[in-house]
């Protein structure tokens, strides 16, 4: 990718080369896994399935619903966080910082505290819930506060507010003595997503996608500063809103597929502008396929560290994530991209 | 403010145990030991015998020749204290009370708080002759808990249980009903081996706790495991065999090792966020199509799930019960 000169080729060979490289992948972690399946098996269980052959039930209940939830939950995350860096031109923003994760934590503890053993699917709305609130609340005040949408100011607003949940979600936690299992609900459990969850939680991200998308021109324009997107026309204050949304809608369906992941959100956002420039229009698709590309390996790999036991996903996000982090940074970091 | 905290808890112990120490030399003065346990215990001829030094896995441990009160801060002592009918003066709380499992056994202790970080004031107020303690604490909070009075840190590996019964007996002195206990356990492991030898040389077992949702399986010779693979000598899995502590194990690697049995822990305050977790595993078409759920050979909660698995009263219950679901 890094032969090719001109900026604007190089969102066109991510477009068309990681959907190949994504399906290579995906076609990976369906053949192997900790049991030996061979190819044929797996074929079977997807043409001729037999309901008490047990290779063909770890396909289709267990590796089939990983795959896709990895792809599914690594595009999401990229582009939550290329659109929250954008909006608020803060290249550290990721909805941990938003009071986004936070929000979601501090509904889901008193859900488990007074509301104990709500089905899954009420689990991902709270946690959506939760997750609008606590942006809500970050954006409330950024917005009663003369200048408190500006990068810095949001961030020790989103700190402080983010703190604030959480400490009262401990306090509850700590209170009711359920402490350790909420931190377990956070726990990344790629490997138990269920398919009915996969598929209830799809539309929600679709239209995170969709939002993101479609606002990327002007989350560019945003990115250029509030006056000059005033300037240019722009409402800024819809556009916020609506980028919101898409974060909320990304953010809490992964958190409640998967869990928390680390540094997916923070860094394929920053490794996409790296290669593509400063345009939203570019970064966001590109972070879509290179998000989903970076976590189907990383699911890949976490199968494999320390073998027959699974590695948690966010420990490998962290361990290949973070190398090749500071090598861009390293080479391209003197070019003021950003 | 974080530092300010320290002090004052700093100044609060130290007042706290002047006055603790003044109490303890009156009450050893007067008492004489009434007691001769002298199997493993050497008097002191010094302190004419109103201490005794006990020694427990290599270390030495002064404590009073009679011991009036004993605080059970681990639930492996607890479960100790409850077979061999000790009565501890402070215990353990898990969720705001006595484990219900041991409330029997245990009731009339007050509450000490949680196994991590005991609280020091409430075991200071009860002026305890000797702590038993975890040797799972921090270096910290065992400090602190040897500041307050001797601490003996109960061992959680499995293998040691026959030294945590015997040191817990000698302090409580009920020496005998733990010999008692030891033998009547060896004969049944004696009795189980002959049978085992045939029935499960063979045969790939496997102990899994759910928690959190998770299911988790624990090396060979912590947990319930050592009853399983050196008392009824199973054979050891080789995915047992490669763990350390605990370890996740996933629907698809436990699809791989397709145990003969299974036996499944399940303990509702420990999946708050998955309560039907256990129903769910049950009906996963790829739990069901195992060997062992094929053959009814899954075993829920053979005994109580809270259970450390390491103690004599977690052995003894489980032994007879393994003993019953594999060898019958």
């Amino acid at each position: 990718m890094f032969i090719l000169k001109t900026t604007f080729h190089r969102p066109l060979a991510i477009l068309i080369g990681s959907p190949f490289l994504i399906c290579a992948i995906a076609l990976l972690s369906i053949l192997y896994g900790t049991k030996d399946i061979s190819t044929i098996t797996v074929w079977n269980s997807i043409f001729y399935f037999d309901a008490n052959n047990i290779d063909h039930q770890i396909i289709r209940t267990s590796r089939i619903p990983r795959t896709l939830a990895v792809i599914l939950v690594g595009a999401f995350l990229a582009v939550a966080g290329a659109v929250m860096q954008g909006i608020t031109r803060n290249y550290l923003a990721s909805p941990s910082l938003m009071g986004v994760n936070d929000g979601s934590a501090f509904v889901i503890t008193l859900a488990i505290v007074f509301f104990p053993g709500l089905p899954n699917y009420q689990m991902i709305l709270l946690s959506m819930l939760g997750s609008c609130i606590g942006a809500g609340l970050v954006f409330g005040f950024g917005s009663l506060i003369r200048n408190g949408l500006s990068p810095v100011r949001l961030a020790i607003i989103g700190t402080v507010i983010g703190t604030f949940l959480s400490s009262i979600a401990t306090a509850v936690a700590m209170y009711y003595q359920v402490s350790q299992t909420i931190s377990s609900w956070y726990n990344t459990k790629v490997h138990t997503v269920d398919l009915n969850m996969l598929f209830l939680s799809i539309p929600f991200g679709l239209v995170g996608l969709l939002l993101a998308i479609m606002s990327a021109r002007a989350i560019t324009i945003s990115s250029l500063g509030e006056d000059i997107a005033v300037g240019l026309g722009q409402k800024t204050k819809v556009i916020r809103f609506i980028s919101m949304v898409s974060v909320v809608c990304l953010t809490g369906t992964a958190v409640a597929l998967v869990g928390k992941i680390a540094f997916v959100g923070l860094v394929i956002p920053h490794i996409t502008r790296f290669i593509v420039g400063v345009d939203y229009r570019h970064i966001i698709p590109c972070s879509l396929f290179l998000g989903a590309l970076f976590l189907s390996l990383c699911d890949l790999v976490s199968r494999y560290i320390n073998f027959p036991y699974e590695t948690p996903i966010g420990v490998v996000t962290a361990l290949i994530g973070v190398p090749f982090f500071l090598f861009l940074i390293r080479k391209f970091g003197g070019e003021n991209r950003g | 403010m974080k530092k300010r905290w320290g002090f004052g808890a700093a100044a609060l112990l130290t007042i706290a145990l002047a006055g603790c120490s003044s109490g303890e030399e009156a009450s050893t003065e007067k008492t004489e030991a009434s007691q001769e346990d002298t199997t493993t215990v050497t008097a002191e001829e010094k302190a004419e015998a109103t201490t005794q030094t006990i020694s427990y896995l290599g270390q030495d441990y002064t404590v009073p020749a009679e011991v009036d009160s004993i605080v059970a801060a681990s639930l492996e002592s607890m479960e100790d204290a409850a077979i061999l009918g000790i009565k501890p003066t402070g215990v353990l709380q898990v969720g705001g009370a006595i484990p219900t499992y041991l409330a029997e056994d245990l009731a009339g202790a007050e509450l000490i708080g949680d196994k991590r970080e005991p609280n020091a004031e409430s075991i200071l107020a009860l002026g305890p002759d000797v702590i038993v303690g975890t040797s799972k604490w921090t270096e910290e909070v065992a400090g602190k808990m040897n500041k307050i009075q001797t601490t003996i840190p109960y061992s959680h590996i499995s293998t040691n249980w026959k030294e945590n019964l015997t040191v817990l007996a000698q302090l409580g002195g009920k020496e005998a009903e733990a010999k008692q206990i030891i033998a009547d356990y060896e004969a049944k492991v004696a009795e189980a081996q002959s049978l085992s030898k045939e029935k499960l040389a063979d045969k790939e077992i496997v102990i899994i706790r759910i928690r959190g949702g998770l299911m988790y399986i624990y090396s060979k010779d912590t947990y319930l495991n050592p009853v399983l693979y050196e008392d009824l000598g199973a054979p050891v899995p080789d995915v047992i065999a490669q763990a350390k502590a605990q370890a996740e194990i996933t629907l698809e690697t436990l699809a791989e090792v397709n145990p003969d049995a299974i036996f499944l822990q399940f303990e509702t305050s420990e999946n708050a966020d998955a309560p039907k977790s256990l129903e769910e595993l049950q009906s996963n078409p790829i739990f069901k199509n195992l060997t062992a759920s094929q053959n009814d050979q899954v075993f829920v909660n053979t005994i109580e799930p809270l259970a450390q698995g390491g103690t004599a009263w977690s052995k003894v219950k489980f032994l007879d019960e393994a003993y019953e679901s594999l060898l019958k």
